[in-house]
């Protein structure tokens, strides 16, 4: 079995604690604290299928990934004992607020919101610090335990091991030629998101060394904006039409938390991962793109996260290359005359 | 595109020509002063205006503005404008209309003559576009902004409308009223520097003493619609008599508006007055108002006797708004971080909504439920499980485009026949 094979074999086999296992939604779950508190962190990132129950909830304009994590924690999959969503979106805020009035009807597990919010102002950062103070708090509560400063600078060591390790996938994606597809880096990160972080770094560690042979030429290389991608799909149809999607922009943007200062401090500094501002997202996109060695820049919106378009007339100001954009999107695959924008 | 151009509903009341009559005069004469050099602010609807107010910074809220552009059945063609400059035309559409309006490429066809220029924008971020519709605002218009976070309580407080004019800290929770006093302090200090004005804490003290006394009049307006009978006006009548003086909050001309609709409701409802005289069906909207076609909701009164008895624009007004004790600004704070809760969040919105259902004895309910609506599924859940009907129409309150005229008459009529009126 490849390194790669093992990973995915092993996410989808991983064997999950019968109590303290959270669900993790939204990037802007500070695992570390999870796991320096004994719990056990599942990211629900690849939820599964939505349901028509789940979609009447929330409603059309909520993204496909929320009402799948709805539709699933409705129907009991994934056990968690725990859930803990982030402010990521609206999606999120909408998949929280429906949540915690369906709580009082359904057997769901027990909910927390992690309201970490993304002005760039020193009054955001206050409130935010306050918010993992609190979540520590909740975090010993529903596991008995103390979140010790050791215990979470250990946590913090393991996941910037992991982030490390992303980088250097993301790398063997990005170079040129390309040692990794856009969907085996994608399902790379899956992978380990769902892993222990001591098992899935050192599957990671096995794929970097055996990924050293180069993947057949393409056609061009894409770089991808927009929305996260959840399931290999979208990369899936760019690379069976012959092209290589040398990055996005949810790759591992290279930061690590501090490891040489007080840890929650470190947690605050670092979390959440991306402030808001066009211009700000626009400018990392065009040098990420740039470094991916892009031909072209593929913009893709799902519906539910309709905001992201007000930034794209920022990104247009600022980038070199080509910019398809793709709105509103829901599972359909590209088309022929979509792909056709990409050459 | 849908050339769908809307009908006006009929006003009879005083209270609501006179505000129009005011909102008219008051608009051209920010034209005025605008000439003349003094900054204006363009503000949401969400956001602390009474600070602006005591700043004697004037100010045009957004999304009243886009009412009136939609209503002159100019926000098609503002969000065709919007999209040739590669912003999206198909969500928050209603508070993005106003930057569309700016970019008006037939001057004549401006409402009012149109939005004067702006030196600053408030918004808050209660969805993720707002950010961007600020940020295009720069980008396009070079209008520089503030925003205010939209921070989310974990806990759920159980009637909120009962407790939060006194207990307030308790309800909107002190994390969020920490952090909005800390960004209005910032707001200040943001305006001070665009425009040059000053914050006059005795002045804002005056203001929020104002606004609660305007609110006020309002929840007397509301109980005494509520226990009336017969409904003796429409919503097409009520909705301009009360939000046109909560975009002048904290006046003495707000005050005495609310308390001049107050007093002739009040000689209608003492005279028996019925807007409808074979009333039969009294029905609640819920959303936000239909601009570009008020005229829609006195369709049904004729044939049907159904007449729209309810909006939540006096409503929210009577137990959203007032906000007694504690420092201005915290009060303040206390009045606005959890506005957006009140109206579309899961497990504020719908109680409420339920509530206001029962004491005004509506037959049925007309639920607009747009993309943006947030709690649209729970309120629609509350009011059936409560024996309400509920018709749910799907559209943009501001965006006339895919509005179906002839397939929504048929849907209220259908739910009148077969629904509420069985």
């Amino acid at each position: 079995m490849t390194a790669l094979g093992a990973l995915i074999s092993a996410s989808e086999s991983a064997r999950v604690p019968d109590a303290g296992v959270v669900g993790c939604i939204g990037a802007d779950v500070p695992n570390e604290l999870v796991l320096a508190a004994g719990l056990y962190p599942v990211a629900l990132r690849d939820p599964g299928p939505t349901s028509p129950r789940a979609d009447q909830i929330l409603g059309p304009r909520v993204g496909a990934p929320e009402r799948a994590i709805l539709a699933g924690l409705l129907e009991g999959r994934p056990r968690v004992d725990f859930a803990l969503i982030a402010h990521d979106s609206d999606s999120t805020v909408r998949l929280f607020t429906a949540l915690r009035v369906l709580a009082g009807r359904e057997p769901l597990p027990t909910l927390w919101f992690v309201d970490l919010l993304h002005l760039p102002t020193e009054t955001t950062a206050r409130y935010n610090r306050a918010r993992l103070e609190e979540l520590v708090g909740v975090l010993e509560r529903w596991s008995g335990g103390r979140v010790s400063d050791e215990r979470l600078r250990e946590a913090i060591c393991d996941a910037n091991e992991m982030r490390r390790l992303l980088a250097q996938v993301a790398g063997l994606r990005r170079a040129s030629p390309p040692l990794l597809s856009g969907s085996e880096a994608l399902a790379a990160i899956s992978a380990a998101s769902v892993l222990p972080v001591a098992e899935a770094n050192h599957l990671l560690g096995a794929l970097i060394r055996e990924r050293t042979t180069s993947l057949p030429p393409t056609s061009r290389r894409v770089f991808v904006t927009g929305s996260v991608q959840v399931d290999p799909g979208l990369y899936r149809t760019l690379e069976a039409a012959g092209f290589h999607v040398a990055g996005d922009d949810h790759d591992p943007d290279g930061r690590l938390v501090a490891e040489d200062i007080e840890p929650l401090e470190a947690i605050a500094a670092y979390y959440p991962l991306h402030r808001h501002g066009s211009k700000g997202r626009a400018e990392r996109t065009a040098r990420a793109a740039d470094d991916a060695e892009a031909d072209v820049v593929l913009a893709w919106i799902r519906t539910g996260d309709d905001s992201l378009a007000w930034g794209v007339p920022a990104l247009r100001r600022v980038l070199d290359l080509p910019l398809v954009v793709l709105e509103q999107r829901g599972a359909d695959p590209l088309d022929a005359d979509e792909l056709a924008l990409l050459v | 595109m849908n050339e769908f151009r809307g009908t006006r509903g009929a006003k009879r009341l005083e209270s609501s020509a006179a505000a129009l009559a005011y909102q008219r005069e008051w608009f051209a004469g920010l034209h005025a002063r605008v000439a003349a050099g003094e900054p204006l602010a363009l503000v949401d609807a969400d956001v602390p205006h009474e600070l602006l107010r005591a700043m004697d910074i004037p100010y045009v809220v957004n999304q009243w503005w886009a009412s009136i552009c939609s209503a002159k059945q100019r926000a098609p063609h503002y969000l065709a404008l919007l999209r040739e400059r590669g912003y999206p035309d198909y969500v928050e559409q209603y508070s993005a209309i106003a930057l569309g309006s700016t970019l008006e490429d037939d001057p004549a066809q401006a409402p009012w003559g149109g939005l004067p220029e702006l030196a600053v924008m408030v918004t808050q971020v209660w969805t993720d576009s707002h950010l961007g519709i600020a940020e295009a605002w720069e980008r396009e218009r070079g209008v520089p902004f503030f925003a205010l976070e939209k921070a989310v309580d974990p806990e759920l407080t159980a009637r909120w409308w009962e407790r939060i004019a006194h207990d307030w800290e308790l309800v909107v929770g002190t994390a969020r009223l920490d952090l909005m006093s800390a960004e209005l302090e910032r707001l200040v200090s943001f305006l001070e520097s665009v425009t040059g004005h000053r914050l006059d804490e005795t002045r804002l003290e005056r203001v929020l003493e104002l606004a609660n006394e305007q609110q006020e009049w309002s929840r007397r307006t509301r109980d005494l619609l509520a226990a009336a009978p017969q409904a003796p006006l429409d919503i097409v009548d009520s909705i301009p008599a009360v939000m046109l003086p909560q975009w002048h909050r904290g006046t003495e001309w707000a005050r005495d508006a609310a308390r001049a609709f107050h007093h002739e409701v009040e000689e209608l409802v003492d005279s028996g007055a019925a807007v409808c005289e074979d009333e039969r069906i009294r029905l609640m909207w819920i959303g936000r108002g239909l601009w570009f076609n008020l005229g829609f909701y006195q369709h049904f009164q004729d044939a049907y006797g159904a007449v729209f008895v309810w909006s939540m624009y006096l409503a929210i007004a009577a137990d959203g708004y007032v906000r007694y004790g504690g420092p201005p600004l915290r009060a303040l704070a206390a009045r606005f971080a959890a506005f957006t809760d009140m109206l579309g969040m899961p497990g504020w919105a719908d109680p409420w909504y339920l509530k206001e259902a029962r004491a005004h004895r509506v037959d049925g309910v007309v639920h607009l439920v747009s993309a943006e609506a947030r709690s649209s599924w729970f309120v629609t859940r509350a009011l059936e499980e409560a024996g309400i009907p509920v018709l749910e129409i799907d559209a943009n309150n501001a965006d006339a485009r895919d509005w179906d005229e002839a397939a929504f008459v048929d849907a209220l009529e259908s739910f009148i026949e077969d629904g509420v009126g069985k």
